[in-house]
């Protein structure tokens, strides 16, 4: 202080006022921060994990989807199932924030079951880019659907 | 005026952020295990019940085919059979060659090893009857169900236990009834100038009658049938692969770890009949006869619906 009193007076009105246009300075910086760091970090780290949850589950749904479907008669029946199954497990995550669109095909080739998932998210802060999920499953189907019910030619059923 | 100090202001900052960003890495930890873990039990329990009904299925061809050697006719031949039957009565004759020794022999070698061959087949029977119908099918699908997974110790880590909600009887019934053993005579008179040579073999006369005595394997009436496995695979909260879990506990407000169980159902099936005669059946080379009709077919094991309580 005793420097600035040495100095001219219009030069040291200069500096006192530089001196207190600085006050603001941290809380604007922080405020910059903390609006970068919101938006991009921390929603950034939000909408991840969502995406990763939604994978969780979408595998948990074609895993069921495709268990419930290859003990099924026909493969009319397989489909109904595979689609009630998938309903069942991705319910709670389906509303228009989230899940909104989901689709699950099957496909049989000889002893084989495939089972593919494919749903559509929306993602925050992109308006209309979505994320696209895809999971598939595999399982051999039971080999014998006359024999779902009953162990041989003639015979009653299990729960007769 | 002193220069205010601003260094670590953004410290309580990050930290609040540090700690959101954990929560979040825990949930996805703690849900991502579940799902794992879910997906896993399901496995375990597939593969439970999948392994029973094998074990089921290799059980009865092995038990069929024993039981269509059981069901041939020994009648002349040196086959341990009880298929020869007259009425309800099982009639085993191994026929002794001849020895062409002056007079009336009767001879109980090749009757007594009948006997013994008979015995040791059904003995055969039963022991895999307690073999697979019950303790080692059990013991084998739970061994399976708890190595669905282990860890980097070799620990167990699958189910923790299975609960069997049908048994694992193969529902196969002893058929009772009289067996005659017979024996050989001969007779042998040996030419003389006057008479011709007589030499008669084999006589069979009754060496032994076996009152309700054991005989093929049949089936159980009442649930034969019913040849369906179902089992329960269930992780309880305190399985030593849930150590740890669920990971942040303290922040995430969670004390309590959830029971997986799952369920699955497996049958055997044979697609050309039973291979067991019907019960109380006591009709001329039946057992054989039941066992050539299912023999093409065989019996196999399948994944079912579950059914009733929880539809898959």
């Amino acid at each position: 202080m005793n420097i600035l009193k040495k100095l001219p007076n219009s030069v040291r009105e200069i500096l006192e006022c530089c001196h207190k246009k600085q006050k603001g300075q941290t809380a604007v910086e922080t405020f910059i921060l903390t609006s970068t760091f919101l938006l991009v970090v921390f929603f950034g780290t939000i909408q991840i994990t969502i995406i990763c949850f939604n994978i969780l589950t979408a595998n948990e749904a074609v895993f069921m989807s495709n268990r419930s479907s290859i003990v099924q008669k026909n493969f009319e029946n397989a489909q109904e199932s595979a689609k009630l199954s998938c309903l069942y497990i991705l319910s709670k995550q389906i509303s228009k924030d989230n899940i909104f669109y989901y689709n699950i095909k099957l496909k049989r080739e000889k002893f084989i079951h495939t089972a593919s998932l494919t749903y559509y998210q929306k993602v925050m802060f992109l308006g209309r880019y979505f994320y696209k999920g895809i999971v598939n499953s595999k399982m051999a189907i039971s080999s014998s659907i006359d024999f779902l019910d009953k162990a041989y030619p003639g015979a009653k059923k299990w729960e007769e | 005026m002193g220069r205010i100090n601003n260094s670590g202001q953004l410290i309580p900052l990050l930290f609040i952020f540090i700690l959101i960003f954990c929560l979040f890495w825990f949930t996805l930890l703690n849900v991502g295990k579940l799902m794992k873990d879910k997906i896993m039990m399901q496995n375990a329990a597939d593969n439970s019940a999948l392994t029973c009904s094998v074990l089921r299925a290799r059980a009865l061809n092995q038990l069929g085919l024993l039981n269509a050697i059981l069901g041939l006719p020994a009648f002349g031949v040196y086959v341990p059979g009880l298929g020869f039957t007259i009425g309800k009565t099982s009639y085993v004759w191994w026929v002794e060659p001849p020895h062409k020794k002056i007079g009336k022999h009767t001879y109980k070698d090749k009757v007594k090893l009948a006997r013994k061959a008979i015995k040791n087949l059904i003995l055969l029977q039963d022991s895999i009857i307690k073999t697979y119908g019950g303790g080692t099918t059990y013991l084998y699908s739970r061994k399976i169900a708890k190595r669905q997974e282990i860890d980097s110790s070799n620990n167990e880590t699958g189910a923790d236990e299975i609960i069997p909600l049908t048994s694992f009887s193969l529902h196969l019934k002893r058929n009772s009834g009289d067996i005659i053993y017979l024996y050989t005579t001969e007779i042998y008179i040996p030419p003389t100038p006057i008479t011709p040579e007589i030499w008669l073999w084999p006589i069979p006369y009754p060496y032994e009658i076996e009152r309700k005595s054991k005989r093929w394997l049949q089936q159980d009436s009442k649930n034969f049938h019913k040849q369906m496995t179902k089992i329960i695979a269930y992780k309880r909260v305190d399985s030593l692969s849930n150590t740890g879990y669920p990971v942040g506990s303290g922040l995430l407000g969670l004390k309590k770890w959830p029971d997986i169980k799952t369920i699955a159902s497996s049958c055997v099936y044979n697609k050309k009949g039973a291979m067991f005669p019907e019960e109380n059946k006591n009709s001329f080379m039946i057992a054989f006869l039941e066992y050539i009709k299912a023999m093409s077919g065989g019996w196999y094991a399948q994944l079912v619906p579950v059914r009733k309580q929880f539809k898959h």
